[in-house]
């Protein structure tokens, strides 16, 4: 009897004894995990590659819940994932360790003007300690909070007072490139362009349908200029000359850099006109091409300088088939009084 | 004769004259594609106003061969056998399993030959996805400086379809093709609800399932086809369970607002149909409600549809012009637009109602694009928001097999 109790302390002992080792080690090997988890994560955002780096992050969180370096990088990463509804319900948690953290209010901002709720982006705004009031980022976010209400000379006053400041701050001159089309000023359009991209701008090849300049928008409506009018006349033929349609349009983008004006000098004034809004001369611009044959129809058409776009016209939604080409007329009207 | 039987024909020639102008234009614009450009754009030119169009002659001798040959029939001028034959047809009645059996060896194949479509990355396809994506990440209510984006979000059906498709499939191009299948087979129990016909049914759904311009667009989730779907289901529910008639218009429109336009048609359609005063009533005063909630819904949501008006008169015929090379590719839609048209017209004066409001589906889908293009210089008419004249042109075809008597009055 003496002995099976003996014999029963010892593997009691031995029990407790093993669950400790197994709890503290399980522990202390999760936690080593988890920095070798973090470390890749890391690896992977700063490579760019955030759909690998997030859901690593987002296991770590299961086990460290609190980890604020891990919900900050998560949060990021989701935001720049345009997964903003994500992000703010991070920022909100983080916010409950670290109240009034500016660095995440400010992330919380950007994600609800991501979301388009300008309004809450202001509110956020609004509750970071005012020592940080005239701090660049947060200047451009109520800008930006306050262009997207609509509010264009407010967000004016915001991004005037970073560029008095910093009149080179890349990210403020874009954003007063936009209000300048907003605002539907192509003289200021003009200047912004210019100081963004220099008198000779460099197409890239990340192409949308506000031109070819990477992030900067480069082509504006044309019903917006004071100084041009711009029409275009698109003959669509078979590849045996068989005309099958003419499309016109009035919807068309161009580039109010001073490029553009450069471009028209090679061209001949055709006629010279006068009307209620002054005098105009007259430039035409006629080139042939073979379309992309894409999936839908055609929609567009442009007039190509160097390796991007000056002149976009678009609403035309004709179908093509392979062969089709078309000759497209460009009028330009150019105000000279 | 009565006064609504007076008023009804009054009504259907003005339709008739309404329905041979359009097509008319459209018929005129295949033979001679400048003609009207030359006269009515904003570009001064020097168009041959006259050069022949590709296509034109088939096109036009097609049109012309087919109405002699129903002028032929009409006047008893074809052999008696052929005009026997002909006359037997709609008198053809398939059986619900034999109907059932045809209906799926049509969709089968369709849907088999479909799929790979599937598979094809939307975004390399319409750079309107790119527009898609920003749109939802604000959806519903968030705004945005990016116009088309908040279009978009106008269009509250459409979105809660898209997203549904790529949350639910994560694939966006799923349930756009599941609106088209049911589109087809809506199709078949709109037409077979109208004629009393099965076979007119099927060769609606044929005639459908041909088109360039459905197969073209039917897996495409940018040009879905909820919208056509919600509008004839719309038609047919009249009939069916009048009283969800004006919900489904109202899902039509709220998936793309196009629809807005066809009330006139809807109307039309409701006043042409054999049902009781007050059902028609009812049925108009619904369609007035739904289209009070949406302008509502609009106001409330601070539309971009308010900011884009203008009116340009001129733009109707240029648009109407233009219809002409939108639709090149449907050439059995254009080689039988006239004498459908025109045999329509000859069914509604010898009695069959239904044959009016059918035309004016067909005619004033296409008018309505023409005064979209009046109205804003934002919309213009692009070849997919033609399914709805494809499908009630595929409906036309259907109604000559009606099994209803004519001189139903």
């Amino acid at each position: 009897m003496k002995f099976t109790i003996n014999y029963q302390s010892l593997f009691s002992g031995i029990f407790v004894i093993s669950i400790i080792f197994l709890i503290f080690g399980s522990a202390s090997a999760t936690e080593q995990n988890n920095d070798e988890l973090i470390k890749s994560a890391m690896n992977f955002l700063k490579t760019d590659q955030i759909d690998k780096a997030i859901p690593i992050l987002e296991k770590v969180l299961k086990t460290e819940p609190n980890n604020l370096n891990v919900l900050k990088n998560l949060a990021v990463a989701y935001t720049n994932s345009k997964m903003c509804h994500d992000s703010i319900q991070i920022y909100d948690k983080i916010l409950e360790l670290k109240p009034n953290s500016p660095e995440i209010l400010y992330g919380k901002a950007i994600c609800y003007n991501d979301l388009g709720l300008p309004e809450k982006s202001l509110l956020t705004l609004d509750k970071i300690d005012k020592k940080y009031s005239s701090n660049d980022s947060i200047l451009l976010t109520k800008g930006s909070s306050h262009m997207i209400l609509g509010d264009y000379i407010e967000a004016k006053k915001y991004y005037q007072t970073v560029l008095e400041k910093n009149p080179d701050n890349e990210l403020v001159n874009i954003n007063m490139l936009i209000l300048s089309y907003h605002l539907k000023n192509h003289n200021l359009s003009e200047k912004y362009l210019v100081k963004i991209l220099g008198d000779n701008p460099k197409g890239t090849s990340y192409c949308d349908a506000s031109g070819c300049m990477g992030k900067v928008p480069f082509l504006f409506p044309i019903e917006d200029s004071e100084n041009y009018q711009i029409t275009a006349q698109i003959q669509v033929r078979t590849e045996s000359n068989q005309l099958i349609g003419i499309i016109e349009t009035e919807k068309i983008t161009y580039t109010p850099h001073p490029i553009f004006q450069q471009i028209l000098l090679g061209y001949d004034v055709v006629e010279t006109i006068q009307n209620d809004l002054g005098t105009f001369e007259v430039k035409r611009i006629i080139g042939k091409t073979e379309p992309h044959i894409n999936s839908y129809f055609m929609d567009r058409v442009e007039l190509f300088y160097d390796d991007y776009t000056v002149l976009f016209g678009y609403n035309l939604a004709i179908p093509l088939e392979s062969g089709d080409y078309i000759i497209t007329e460009w009028t330009i009207q150019k105000k000279i009084q | 004769m009565s006064i609504t039987f007076q008023r009804k024909n009054i009504l259907t020639y003005l339709i008739s004259t309404f329905s041979l102008f359009v097509v008319g234009i459209i018929l005129l614009s295949i033979v001679f594609p400048a003609l009207i450009i030359s006269n009515f754009g904003i570009h001064s030119n020097n168009l041959e106003s006259f050069e022949v169009g590709n296509n034109s002659l088939a096109i036009l001798l097609s049109n012309l061969l087919v109405l002699a040959f129903v002028i032929a029939y009409y006047k008893n001028k074809l052999p008696l056998q052929l005009h026997k034959l002909i006359s037997s047809i709609p008198k053809k009645q398939l059986s619900k399993k034999i109907t059932l059996i045809v209906i799926f060896l049509i969709l089968l194949p369709y849907t088999i030959l479909t799929v790979p479509e599937l598979f094809i990355d939307e975004a390399s396809q319409a750079p309107d996805y790119e527009i898609f994506l920003a749109a939802k990440e604000i959806f519903p209510f968030g705004k945005t400086t990016f116009t088309e984006a908040t279009e978009q979000n106008d269009r509250y059906v459409r979105m809660i379809l898209l997203i549904a498709s790529l949350e639910i499939f994560q694939n966006v191009k799923i349930i756009p093709f599941i609106g088209s299948i049911a589109l087809l087979i809506v199709t078949y129990f709109f037409t077979n609800e109208i004629t009393k016909n099965r076979f007119a049914g099927i060769v609606s759904t044929l005639v459908l399932i041909q088109s360039y311009t459905f197969l073209k667009y039917d897996t495409f989730a940018m040009y879905e086809n909820f919208w056509v779907l919600f509008y004839v289901l719309s038609l047919y529910l009249i009939f069916k369970k009048f009283q969800i008639s004006s919900i489904s218009y109202a899902l039509s429109i709220l998936t793309k607002a196009f629809t807005a336009i066809f009330l006139p048609l809807s109307i039309i359609f409701v006043y042409y149909s054999n049902l009781a005063t007050k059902t028609k009533l009812f049925l108009i005063i619904s369609y007035g409600i739904m289209f009070g909630i949406i302008i509502t819904i609009w106001s409330i949501d601070t539309s971009v549809y308010d900011n884009i008006l203008r009116f340009d008169l001129q733009q109707i015929i240029t648009a109407l012009s233009k219809t002409s090379y939108q639709i090149r590719f449907d050439l059995f839609l254009l080689a039988l637009i006239l004498p459908l048209s025109i045999t329509l017209i000859i069914k509604a004066r010898n009695g069959l109602h239904i044959a009016t409001p059918i035309l004016f589906l067909i005619t004033g889908s296409i008018f309505s694009g023409a005064v979209v293009e009046m109205l804003s210089d934002h919309f213009v008419i692009l070849p997919y928001r033609f399914v709805p004249t494809i499908v009630f042109f595929a409906v036309g075809i259907g109604v000559l097999f009606s099994n209803k008597m004519e001189h139903e009055s």
